[in-house]
């Protein structure tokens, strides 16, 4: 990759494939091949099944690249893709009943963004996020890997799981308690 | 995890698949039409969800039966017994179909399902009940239904919009034939059957104050062994429906 190639966003080079420079795309899978490894790996444990699904995540991300609005971020986008292919393998694994409604969705919640977390609680919260992730649901599991792991802000998180912006935080926050919650129940200790 | 497992070179896959053209983008054409053709079906569901309303609402009214909500307690229960559920059934599984397609839009998972269930309960009900008081496209389908037939599936809605109850069911719309004391003789207006009807003492909803031989009313009331006992009796007024 040379220094030119780096410094272009994301949208930029999704442009460039979206008018035929399709050997840009193989930047794009550079760029987020480990971050949808590492992304599934929460998801699932088989790394096989992880690498077929990354892989098929890519091969959508290709065809559907042309509804992507460049004015837009690449990464909730992509990511949205992921959620949907990991999820389905979930489903696909579990014998849980299809659940059609999310409980947490149905009233708004006031959108209250936690102020960016200091350096030293992020590290801490993906300590506890990677010792304690395993016991919780999948869905506060997801919430917490994007936001602490990935970095994504609550309305990136509600474009890529599409859930309002308040459901995002009310969320989040259960997602925490249960957390800490499976550090009790562990008898957990975190520094 | 295995951490020795060979790693496959995912780049190197897929470029090979775009060189190949055993990958290929889907043209922006596509999802225009994709977005489009839910929009059409979502505008579709809605019209079907508002005109099914318009039709529950005409079915009471056709039927009279909106005066059994002026009959107090008995009245209330009547009227839900007679009410069209099926129809109602129906329009609430469109409406939640609506939902699950809005929620294609940003604003539409945006949107808590409530909020948005409830706006387009709101909405559906507002144009519903505006199509069926401010337009006459029900009692033009009626009478088309009775002149000439109606395809399928307004046949079967408006053939069956009149629900022709007989006069044992407890409700009927009536012609007064005589006045005797608490005792009402009255003929269905939808049939030649005649029925004796009974007015208890001191009903404030149910009384033959005012009313004349010839006038057509509603009557509701429990019938046994052919006399209605009523318990709440309405004039038909100007613009009362007529079957």
């Amino acid at each position: 990759m040379n220094r030119v190639q780096s410094e272009k966003t994301d949208e930029e080079i999704v442009l460039l494939v979206q008018r035929g420079d399709t050997e840009q795309f193989g930047e794009l899978v550079e760029r987020y091949e480990e971050k949808l490894l590492r992304y599934g790996r929460k998801f699932l444990s088989r790394r096989e099944d992880i690498q077929d699904i990354v892989q098929d995540i890519f091969i959508s991300t290709y065809q559907n690249i042309q509804n992507f609005d460049t004015l837009q971020r690449f990464s909730p986008w992509i990511y949205r893709i992921a959620h949907n292919a990991f999820v389905n393998r979930l489903k696909k694994n579990s014998y849980n009943p299809l659940i059609l409604v999310d409980f947490d969705t149905l009233v708004s919640h006031p959108v209250y963004e936690d102020p960016a977390p200091l350096e030293r609680e992020q590290k801490e919260m993906r300590v506890m996020i990677d010792r304690g992730l395993e016991e919780l649901a999948p869905k506060y599991r997801e919430i917490l890997i994007l936001h602490y792991l990935e970095d994504m802000s609550y309305k990136e998180i509600s474009d890529i799981l599409q859930i309002p912006g308040g459901t995002v935080g009310i969320r989040l926050k259960r997602a925490k308690e249960a957390l800490k919650k499976v550090y009790e129940t562990m008898n957990l200790h975190h520094e | 995890m295995n951490n020795h497992e060979p790693k496959k070179n995912i780049k190197e896959a897929i470029l090979r698949k775009i060189e190949t053209r055993e990958l290929s983008m889907r043209p922006k054409l596509y999802f225009t039409l994709r977005i489009v053709s839910i929009a059409v079906l979502a505008l579709a569901v809605l019209l079907i969800s508002v005109f099914i309303l318009n039709f529950i609402l005409f079915s009471i009214r056709i039927n009279s039966h909106e005066a059994l909500l002026s009959f107090g307690p008995r009245g209330w229960s009547a009227f839900f017994h007679f009410f069209p559920w099926v129809p109602l059934l129906l329009d609430v599984v469109l409406v939640v179909a609506l939902s699950r397609l809005l929620r294609h839009f940003r604003f539409g998972y945006k949107t808590p399902v409530l909020y948005l269930l409830g706006a387009l309960i709101v909405a559906t009900s507002l144009v519903g009940i505006t199509v069926e008081r401010g337009t006459h496209i029900n009692e033009r389908l009626l009478r088309q239904s009775d002149e000439r037939g109606l395809p399928p599936p307004f046949g079967g809605m408006y053939g069956h919009a009149r629900r022709n109850l007989p006069p044992g069911a407890g409700v009927c719309l009536c012609t007064v034939l005589s006045i005797e004391g608490n005792t009402l003789s009255v003929q269905d207006t939808k049939s030649t059957t005649t029925l004796k009807v009974l007015i208890p003492e001191n009903s404030r909803r149910a009384t033959t104050t005012g009313l004349v031989v010839g006038e057509t009313i509603f009557v509701a009331g429990e019938v046994k062994d052919g006399v209605m006992q009523a318990f709440g009796i309405k004039k038909a007024e100007e613009g009362f429906p007529r079957p």
